[in-house]
């Protein structure tokens, strides 16, 4: 970096910065970086006098008459019949699963007096470990969305339920007669035992009924790679606990891959400083084709073109002593012979992930390399398939539809005329079927192109089951009857084979359990399993494979590798294939690291943008063969040369009020050869658009040294991390605590940047979403955000996380300068926010030095994204306009213990209370806790030699510190 | 830009700054008037603002003079999660129609909740003691630390249709918070309308206050209630 911005503040370790922008502009103007968040009214224009004066005596009215209201007069509704259980005013938990991109995952969801407002994972679940991610915290609130489907669609008509059951009595006769020739069903794969079973039924009755499968994200590549080496596609699920050493290639394990809940806890466990001494940490080595939060924690990153992978594999095979054909390598030779070495000295306790984007020849040297270093059965392991797939796939779909084979096709919980690859013309195709229907949470693009829609059942309303990515089974039980008389794909199924629409989820779910545990002491192992959460001892059998010897020669030969630029296509984050993308929590949380909000745009790195005279807002329009998509460009540090990555997910037509027209849908550029990347790119630039949203440069804390990081050599060679940090004078009096004083330390070591936290902070605290708009206005409204820091080159960034939740400074700047005292301390050190106080003046924000407060410009909950007060949260004050919030370190949560403590006559134990990001936190990177408790978790962080808060020398005496990160890099590679 | 506001607009804004002066005195003498008013006398602006002693028209005639003092049942009877939960618990019409389909059980003044039984709908109650949205008022922690039912819904006993005993201000509240001991009673006795005060009520407070485990620094903080 040639115009490295000077840097400011003092005691600055680093060069960090947030944006290209900080890099390419010399430094904002002082007064602009200093506004309080979202300055900028939507006044733009000059005011005229008269104008000027109505508002005047608007405000003046409107301030003085807000205070006179009368109390409304309420209603208090009492049950006919209190069911048992249910005692008013305390939340009930039921365990249930959710679907977490085709696999189960656990989850415990609240519910108050018969309302679901809040998930959290299931610590007895596999593939939660009690964490959560944001696509599973959304699907409480798209259980209220108002756009959901809400009635039987018959021709775009709403009809009853009746009519299409009636319908399909009529059919069933010719079904039996033509055993079911010209049925298609159409259905993701399916991870539910019961659905499963009852395909495989229905295909019994049906000997010519065919089952198609597909998944947008799908992961076949890695069953293919399977087949190559093992002769049998079988599932890799990995066992991090015991791993030193972790080789990615391409492969999101942390924040895509089906079990990467407990993958981060496990990578967490290898990672976290515990005491002041320095051991050796579980590395990380990252290949990769786009920016991931797994590379933005690798120790060593690098970023090669998604066609490049396979090379660098390959090359890393050959030096682990297999007989593959080495391919030219982009990844330096260097570099992959301390890989090499690394794994080779911890065989055993190493793994190589490939990732699901990759073709099978990667997949297949992962488990071939995998076997030579003997982490088959330790670190790596596999099963038989979890998921149950249909013989065919879309493309022998569309075939036997063009071939006239399919009279009726039933889609079950998929999108195809959205989401199939471009060049299936599916939506063509579909002319040719007799009669098409479509079971959906929406009636959406395919809703719309067939002759029946039919509305689903959302999972929390749902009787269903789910195996989740190691084969454990686990229930998902309804919290809520069907808001819109949703049913559900079991229940559909039974009606194609023959029951009435009355078969109920809960007895087909049932019967299937029955069937595998047996009659005798079925009842009490159902009750176990609904309380629990778990099947116990459902988990697939490890089976230990053996590579056919001659499986590396067989390795097709590397492909020569096309100049050009190379077109990569990944999900989006948050809104994955697309199905969440009218889920206002999803589409406004920035992503973990372009940090863009309410869109996608075509990520290309500095390198290329620079050497194709591109800058983040241009609109360029791509073309691949005959397809065309105009996109909007973003400069994304860290991304690899000559490629350009589109998320997926975006550009619905029929989402929902909130989802339409949000993005580009690059679904229009994937082609069934193109499935994941294509070569021959062509990029022409059309213009200047409108920039894309992103939070990068908000609350920026003015470029003060903020992220601490060091090494475990620096540790070992006794250099200082933290400098002793003196009291700082103050004028203001000390304040005595009594009682408990609360706490919050976050590990930067094991932050892994993944945004649970934010989705379940908001979650928790029913924080408004904004709207795309008022994000660009900086206006966003999360409590917690997560600053990602670069440091070092454009190109190869370093990548640094720090959540910055308020830091309930003890002398907290903002308490000074409230007129209204609406801000105040309460006595057990929270930095209280007295909603009925706040007359919005903003001074609190201004003069706060870490810009976490947020402001109610207006009045969100009524132009809400939707509008869901349902899901609303009855503990916590819902802000009005004009008002100013922030974190409370979950302030509800600890007056809820203190009283559920007082009544049972007993102090608080350590740990009672948890933080909403606390607890979503994958990597238990927070702790909270009472800083008073000697023995608490949270003083002994306080303790340890990495802590440290932001700002020392303001004297504010935060309450929320950190720990410094530590990464351990491989000394033969150096930094 | 052009100029927003003419020179005239000094004379009016002189104006305004007196009659504003003026409004801020008049004001205060009228929130002192008011604040002298005891607000247990239910009369005027307070009562209309705080709803203290006010009785809704309920669908029911339900009397608590009856309930409680005549028949003599207990608080907790109807109100059956007050000792577990921040909500007292309105009774379901199940609750009702332990006694009432027995006794009274065709009289027409009792048509509402033989209806709410057969129709499966609930009976809509209006509520009488409310606090406002951001109040978080939890009813267990009191009963546990010794707050009567009485202390705040008053002589609920003695109203045979039932009125906001008193007017629920912020000062209401802190007055006991800022000193719990003369309020509090044995726990036992928590539903006892007719509970007889000891001579030296601050005594035995400060006995309870220690047994109880009551402390009163923190009571006052902001989001001890509101959050």
């Amino acid at each position: 970096m040639e115009k490295q911005r000077p840097s400011r503040g003092n005691g600055k370790n680093m060069d960090l910065w947030r944006g290209m922008e900080e890099l390419t502009t010399p430094a904002a103007p002082h007064g602009q970086e200093n506004e309080p968040a979202g300055a900028g009214g939507p006044l733009s224009e000059p005011l005229d006098r008269r104008s000027a004066l109505k508002l005047m005596g608007a405000s003046i009215a409107l301030a003085g008459m807000t205070a006179c209201g009368r109390l409304p007069q309420e209603s208090l509704v009492p049950y006919v019949n209190r069911p048992e259980e249910v005692i008013p005013g305390r939340p009930l938990w039921f365990a249930t699963t959710l679907d977490s991109d085709g696999y189960g995952c656990g989850v415990l969801a609240k519910s108050n007096t018969g309302r679901p407002t809040f998930l959290e994972g299931n610590p007895d679940h596999p593939a939660s470990l009690g964490a959560m991610d944001p696509r599973l915290q959304g699907q409480v609130l798209g259980l209220y969305d108002p756009d959901r489907s809400q009635s039987v669609l018959a021709g775009g008509e709403v009809a009853p339920w009746e009519s299409f059951t009636d319908l399909i009595r009529q059919i069933r006769p010719v079904w039996e007669a033509r055993h079911g020739r010209g049925l298609a069903l159409l259905t993701p794969s399916v991870s539910s035992p019961t659905l499963a079973a009852q395909i495989a039924d229905l295909q019994k009755r049906y000997a010519e009924a065919r089952w198609y499968s597909y998944d947008p994200i799908d992961r076949s590549a890695a069953a293919a790679g399977a087949q190559q080496v093992f002769g049998r596609p079988l599932d890799t699920h990995y066992d991090f606990s015991s791993a030193r050493v972790i080789l990615s290639l391409d492969s999101d394990l942390f924040a895509e891959e089906p079990g990467h809940l407990r993958y981060a806890r496990q990578l967490a466990h290898g990672r976290r400083v515990t005491g002041g001494s320095a051991q050796d940490m579980t590395r990380l080595y990252v290949v990769e084709s786009t920016t991931t939060i797994t590379g933005a924690n690798a120790d060593h990153r690098q970023a090669v073109r998604a066609s490049a992978v396979e090379a660098a594999a390959r090359g890393l095979a050959a030096r682990l002593g297999l007989s593959v054909a080495p391919g030219s390598s982009t990844v330096p030779s260097s570099w992959l012979d301390a890989v090499a070495s690394d794994l080779r000295r911890h065989p055993g306790k190493c793994a190589v992930a490939a990732g699901y984007s990759q073709p099978p020849a990667v997949h297949a040297l992962a488990q071939l390399i995998n076997y030579q270093l003997g982490a088959f059965g330790t670190t790596v392991r596999h099963t038989e398939p979890i998921n149950a797939q249909g013989a065919g796939g879309l493309s022998d779909l569309v075939a036997a539809m063009e071939a006239g084979e399919v009279a009726v096709l039933v889609m079950l919980d998929c999108n195809p005329v959205y989401d199939a690859p471009a060049n299936l013309d599916f939506d063509r195709h579909l002319d040719r079927v007799g009669l098409r229907v479509h079971l959906g949470l929406y009636a959406d693009e395919t809703a719309a192109r067939s002759h029946w829609h039919l509305p689903m059942a959302h999972a929390l309303e749902s009787w269903g089951d789910a195996r989740a990515f190691d084969g454990t089974a686990s229930l998902v039980q309804p919290l809520i009857a069907p808001l819109y008389n949703g049913s559900t794909p079991t229940e559909l199924v039974s009606v194609l084979a023959g029951g009435g629409k009355g078969a109920r989820g809960r007895d087909l779910v049932r019967a299937q359990w029955q069937g595998a545990h047996g009659a005798g002491s079925f009842d009490a192992r159902w009750r176990e399993s609904l309380a629990a959460g778990v099947v116990s001892g459902s988990a697939a059998p490890l089976v230990r494979p053996h590579p056919r010897t001659s499986a590396a020669q067989h390795l097709s030969a590397p492909a020569a590798s096309a100049g050009g630029l190379e077109l990569q296509l990944r999900p989006d984050p948050w809104l994955w294939d697309g199905r969440y993308a009218n889920n206002g929590w999803l589409q406004e949380l920035p992503r973990p690291l372009s940090k863009l909000s309410w869109g996608n745009a075509a990520l290309i790195g500095p390198a290329t943008a620079k050497s194709l005279g591109l800058k983040s807002g241009d609109l360029v329009a791509l073309t691949l063969g005959d397809r065309a998509l105009s996109a909007p460009v973003w400069v994304q540090p860290g991304e690899p040369r000559d490629t350009v990555t589109l998320n997926l997910g975006y550009g619905r037509r029929r989402a929902g009020a909130v989802g339409n027209g949000i993005g580009v849908d690059a679904y229009r550029l994937r082609t069934t050869q193109s499935h994941w990347q294509a070569t021959g790119l062509a990029l022409k630039r059309e213009g200047a658009g409108p920039a894309p949203i992103s939070t990068q440069l908000h609350d920026t804390m003015e470029g003060r040294d903020f992220v601490r990081a060091t090494t475990v050599a620096q540790i070992r060679s006794g250099a200082q991390v933290v400098p002793p940090q003196k009291p700082t004078p103050s004028i203001y009096p000390v304040r005595e605590v009594e009682g408990p004083a609360w706490g919050m330390v976050i590990d930067l070591s094991t932050c892994i940047g993944c945004m649970a936290c934010v989705a379940a902070c908001q979650n928790e605290n029913n924080t408004p979403v904004v709207g795309p708009a008022d994000v660009a206005r900086s206006r966003a409204m999360h409590w917690i955000r997560v600053d990602r820091y670069y440091q070092g080159s454009p190109d190869a960034p370093r990548t640094l996380f720090q959540p910055v939740p308020c830091m309930q400074c003890e002398q907290a700047p903002c308490e000074y300068v409230c007129p209204v005292g609406a801000t105040v301390h309460s006595q057990d050190g929270l930095n209280d926010m007295v909603y009925n106080r706040c007359i919005g003046t903003r001074f609190c924000s201004q003069n706060c030095p870490y810009k976490v407060r947020r402001f109610n410009w207006r009045d969100y909950r009524q132009a809400g994204f939707p509008p869901s007060p349902e899901v609303e949260n009855p503990n916590v004050t819902v802000r009005g306009r004009g008002v100013m919030e922030k974190c409370t370190y979950c302030l509800q949560r600890i007056r809820e213990a203190q009283i559920r403590a007082g009544r049972e006559r007993r102090s608080l134990a350590e740990g009672e209370v948890q933080t909403a990001c606390q607890r979503a936190c994958p990597t238990r990177a927070i702790q909270f806790g009472d800083l008073h408790a000697k023995d608490s978790a949270v003083a002994r962080a306080k303790q340890h030699p990495l802590n440290y808060v932001l700002l020392p020398e303001l004297g504010t005496l935060p309450r929320t510190s950190y720990l410094a990160r530590v990464t351990d890099p491989n000394p033969e590679i150096g930094t | 830009m052009s100029q927003i506001f003419k020179p005239r607009a000094n004379d009016i804004s002189r104006a305004l700054l007196i009659t504003l002066g003026l409004l801020i005195v008049v004001t205060l003498a009228a929130v002192e008037t008011m604040v002298l008013l005891p607000y247990v006398t239910m009369v005027g602006m307070v009562a209309k603002t705080t709803r203290a002693g006010i009785t809704p028209e309920q669908p029911l005639p339900f009397s608590h003079k009856h309930h409680v003092s005549e028949v003599g049942l207990d608080c907790r009877y109807c109100h059956t999660s007050v000792e577990d939960s921040s909500f007292a618990g309105i009774p379901p019409s199940h609750t009702c129609m332990t006694c009432h389909s027995q006794f009274l059980s065709t009289v027409p003044m009792l048509g509402e909740l033989r209806a709410s039984l057969t129709e499966n709908k609930p009976i809509h109650w209006k509520q009488v003691a409310s606090v406002p949205g951001y109040v978080y008022f939890d009813h267990s922690i009191h009963i546990a630390k010794g707050v009567g039912c009485e202390t705040c819904h008053g002589h609920i006993e003695t109203m045979p249709l039932t009125r906001q005993a008193h007017a629920f201000e912020m000062e209401f509240c802190l007055d006991c918070h800022r000193d719990p001991a003369p309020h509090l009673r044995p726990r036992e006795t928590v539903t006892q309308m007719d509970w007889q005060p000891p001579k030296n009520r601050r005594a035995l407070g400060e006995q309870l206050m220690a047994k109880y485990g009551v402390k009163t620094a923190g009571l006052t903080s902001c989001s001890t209630c509101h959050r």
